[in-house]
């Protein structure tokens, strides 16, 4: 059904490379569909040769990075085909010109013949433009599409849950229902209704729309008397006739969308984006290729919290307790005491002496206990759930002091340290929001990220630690690496709950100690239920402490006791292999 | 015994070809007239180097560069005692000759030496403008026309390896970056010697390789490789054969990361 091309063209690089930050990239499994965007997501049709298919991308990539599909006035598109296609060829140009820079050249002679000559200068003037009477040139199929519906969905809240087979059934049914009981078809009794207003206002967070697909979501699998009493039902009185129709239309739309794309990770492997397995506790086998982690961006548009809050002094007691951790030998040259004499100092010394100056005496060379041998991945729990405040502060506060003390404390011991923020909205959506990497210096730049972590979803702890085991593998380049959870709670994430999620959590806790990674979840302040926690992570990964100070105290040992948990696993392990 | 690289460059009848980007011209020139100390900084394949080759031709200096590395010693700077057959002879190491002989002194990538190290170009890089040879017992008043330049690449360098502030604070700076599209445009046409569309591809692609995050990549695709690129395909190689060999292979290790650059460059050059 796929086409070759998406399993050995990863186009994911190249969509970063354009649009200026990472893109996710599905592949839609439809053959004949078109390429869109939602404004955070591009689809690709996955059956395109290999140079349409960098095309249709670009044209993609050149809209996200214009921000075409952050237009205020989206919903004038909805229903008009040909007005989204005026828009779409305005859009194309504009944001094509604002990065032409940047984009190849055959591409931009491709581009020249579509030429409308309206110059619009913002999303909101090419709506304007597309709804005069002016002759544009009609899009090539390469430019794709747009999809208003999607793009106001995308911008809900609750927006990242699917929308399952069952529930949209029920949906179209309320809708046909609403249908049969409202024949009338009176364009002025539809002006005067207030379901009306849901289509000509601008959709807020707390929106009538918003809130009737809240209700969708929310449906029970059987819906009983209780749901039939709730707003949905209330909101729902309000459609008729054509905005009835309208809502059909809708459930189409949504209808054709579902299901039918996969991440670009799944299908072929890709810088930026990596698939793993998941442990399943009742088959007693892992799911090959079940998940899928990504590293984007951070870039929430409202900071979560400020950052003048994080910690600017340095933390001596913490520095002083981590200072000892993980020491590998290190020659030293130039000592007056050791195992060897060097030559250089030694031939110099004999020279001074001669000349008859005193002469440096350290002329030894000795193995001491010096070296940094520490690679630490510092993991931000950036669910929902951590914006619970508990006291005075959120849970999300305390977190990010604290990853941010430790991320300066091991960086200013001259440990390799990165840091990541992640969340996931079930298996193909796990997010690594990216901090910092392992060769970036530490500097203005990683606490301004953290100030634009969005803050949202769930916790999908398997996914995570493997693939924060695998950056720790792949990049650290150390003897000995940890990894710090700093979460709030147990796992939880759409189909992973449970006996399941801890059982998964453990798994890949045993897998990364197995590569050498001792890994370590720390919880701060959070009221989190203790048994539980303890029952996913195990008494040697887990450290609550109360407060970001009691660190100090508390960390060595737990992080002593992980190291030596996972290098003996490790060594049972390599037996093991050996002997196999 | 470890000697660090030193090359005495007469001055050049022609400057090497540099195309300067901001003022660092007259920075540089204003400095020298003022016998102030110099800290170029910068990634790497911006031109750092070759722009103080450009400048010391232009100022009809001689210039010494030396190569630091971690074992390089106060001595190998200064000079030291050799032993030659039974006698002991002084001999001038590459920064006592600039002294003497009135040359620019460019200490490479200075950071990668101790700091201790870099503690002798203290009194010559303040008002005393004076070498201490200490086994000699000698005081080098430096030529009026010495100047020293150090350069170095903030980037990768860890926290442990910086400059000390006390060595930093008696510099002039200089932040160099890559050049803008169009000048490395001239660049590229004038050093590489491609076309005009041949170096107008190049550009673009280099343009949007360094969108390409940190998390991504360490380090972004130099002037210096798109240069290196452009020889290639002087050379005879197709532009997509020539860009992944000097552009993409030096850049990461990583086969999937590579994998997806090879995309981008398919996407960019022409086969």
């Amino acid at each position: 059904m796929i086409h070759d091309t998406g399993a050995h063209h990863p186009l994911r690089l190249l969509a970063a490379a354009v649009v200026g930050r990472p893109v996710s990239i599905s592949y839609l499994l439809d053959p004949a569909a078109a390429a869109w965007t939602d404004g955070d997501r591009i689809y690709l049709p996955g059956a395109l040769p290999a140079g349409e298919c960098a095309r249709a991308l670009l044209v993609q990539c050149a809209l996200l990075a214009g921000g075409a599909m952050r237009v205020v006035g989206l919903r004038t598109l909805v229903g008009s085909i040909e007005l989204r296609q005026r828009f779409l060829v305005l859009e194309v140009e504009r944001c094509c010109g604002l990065i032409e820079s940047r984009l190849p050249r055959s591409f931009l002679d491709a581009l020249s013949i579509y030429a409308t000559g309206a110059s619009s200068e913002s999303a909101e003037m090419s709506l304007q433009i597309a709804g005069q009477r002016k002759r544009l040139p009609a899009p090539p199929t390469w430019f794709g599409t747009v999809k208003p519906w999607r793009i106001m969905r995308q911008n809900l809240q609750g927006s990242q849950r699917k929308l399952n087979e069952q529930k949209l059934s029920q949906l179209e049914s309320r809708i046909s229902a609403i249908e049969d009981d409202a024949p009338d078809d009176d364009e002025d009794a539809l002006k005067r209704n207030p379901f009306w207003k849901l289509f000509s206002s601008p959709l807020g967070k707390d929106g009538l729309f918003s809130r009737f697909m809240q209700e969708i979501f929310d449906m029970q699998s059987s819906p009983d008397k209780a749901s039939a009493d709730s707003g949905a039902e209330g909101s729902s009185e309000m459609v008729s006739g054509r905005a009835g129709r309208q809502m059909r239309d809708i459930a189409n739309a949504l209808r054709s969308s579902m299901q039918l794309t996969i991440p670009s990770a799944l299908m072929a492997a890709e810088g930026g984006a990596h698939r793993y397995p998941e442990w399943d506790c009742e088959k007693q086998a892992y799911r090959t290729d079940w998940t899928c982690v990504e590293e984007v961006t951070a870039g929430a548009e409202t900071p979560v919290f400020d950052v003048a809050t994080l910690a600017s002094g340095v933390d001596r007691p913490l520095q002083r307790t981590l200072a000892r951790l993980c020491l590998g030998f290190r020659r030293h040259s130039g000592q007056r005491q050791g195992e060897d004499l060097v030559l250089d100092p030694l031939v110099r010394l004999a020279v001074d002496l001669r000349s008859g100056h005193s002469g440096d005496e350290r002329i030894y060379s000795s193995s001491l206990r010096t070296r940094r041998d520490l690679g630490v991945l510092i993991l931000l729990d950036t669910s929902s759930s951590t914006l619970e405040s508990t006291g005075s502060d959120r849970v999300f506060d305390r977190q990010a002091q604290a990853a941010w003390r430790l991320c300066r404390s091991f960086d200013l011991l001259g440990d390799r340290v990165a840091m990541y923020g992640f969340h996931s909205w079930g298996r193909t959506l796990v997010r690594f929001q990216h901090l910092k990497t392992f060769d970036e210096p530490l500097g203005a730049a990683v606490p301004a990220r953290m100030g634009k972590l969005s803050v949202a979803g769930y916790t999908r702890c398997g996914a995570a630690i493997r693939h924060a085991s695998n950056l720790l593998n792949t990049h650290a380049g150390t003897p000995y690496k940890l990894m710090l959870l700093v979460s709030d709670g147990f796992p939880y994430d759409d189909q992973y709950e449970g006996q399941h999620a801890s059982e998964d959590t453990r798994k890949a806790l045993e897998e990364a100690a197995a590569d050498g990674v001792a890994c370590l979840c720390l919880s701060i302040g959070s009221d989190a239920d203790r048994a539980r926690l303890l029952q996913a992570y195990g008494n040697t990964h887990f450290l609550a402490v109360g407060d970001v100070t009691e660190l100090a105290s508390r960390l060595r040992g737990a992080v002593e006791k992980a190291v030596a948990a996972a290098s003996r696993i490790r060594r049972v392990s390599e037996s093991g292999r050996r002997v196999a | 015994m470890q000697v660090a690289f030193s090359a005495d460059n007469a001055p050049a009848d022609e400057a090497p070809y540099y195309l300067p980007s901001g003022n660092e011209v007259e920075v540089f020139t204003a400095a020298y007239r003022q016998h102030l100390p110099l800290m170029l900084k910068g990634p790497t394949g911006c031109g750092k180097t070759r722009f103080v080759e450009h400048m010391a031709a232009r100022l009809g200096r001689s210039l010494i560069t030396v190569a630091c590395h971690e074992d390089i010693t106060a001595a190998d700077l200064v000079g030291r005692y050799l032993l030659q057959g039974g006698d002991t002879v002084w001999v001038d190491g590459p920064l006592t000759r600039a002294v003497r002989s009135g040359a620019i002194c460019y200490l490479d990538e200075v950071v990668e030496a101790r700091a201790d190290t870099t503690v002798v170009i203290h009194p010559l890089a303040d008002h005393r403008r004076e070498l201490i040879l200490e086994r000699r017992a000698e005081q080098l008043t430096a030529h009026p026309y010495f100047m020293l330049v150090l350069s170095y690449n903030p980037g990768y360098q860890s926290v442990l390896k910086d400059l000390k502030q006390s060595t930093r604070q008696r510099m002039v700076g200089i932040e160099l970056g890559y050049p803008p599209a169009e000048r490395e445009h001239q660049i590229l046409v004038r050093e590489g010697g491609v076309s005009e569309a041949q170096a107008t591809d190049l550009i673009k692609l280099a343009q949007a390789i360094r969108q390409l995050d940190a998390s991504l990549l360490p380090e972004v695709c130099s002037t210096r490789t798109l240069v290196s690129t452009a020889h290639l395909i002087q050379a005879g190689l197709s532009p997509r054969v020539a860009a992944t060999a000097a552009m993409l292979q030096p850049l990461c290790d990583d086969a999937v990361v590579q994998q997806g650059l090879r995309e981008v460059v398919e996407t960019y050059l022409p086969a």
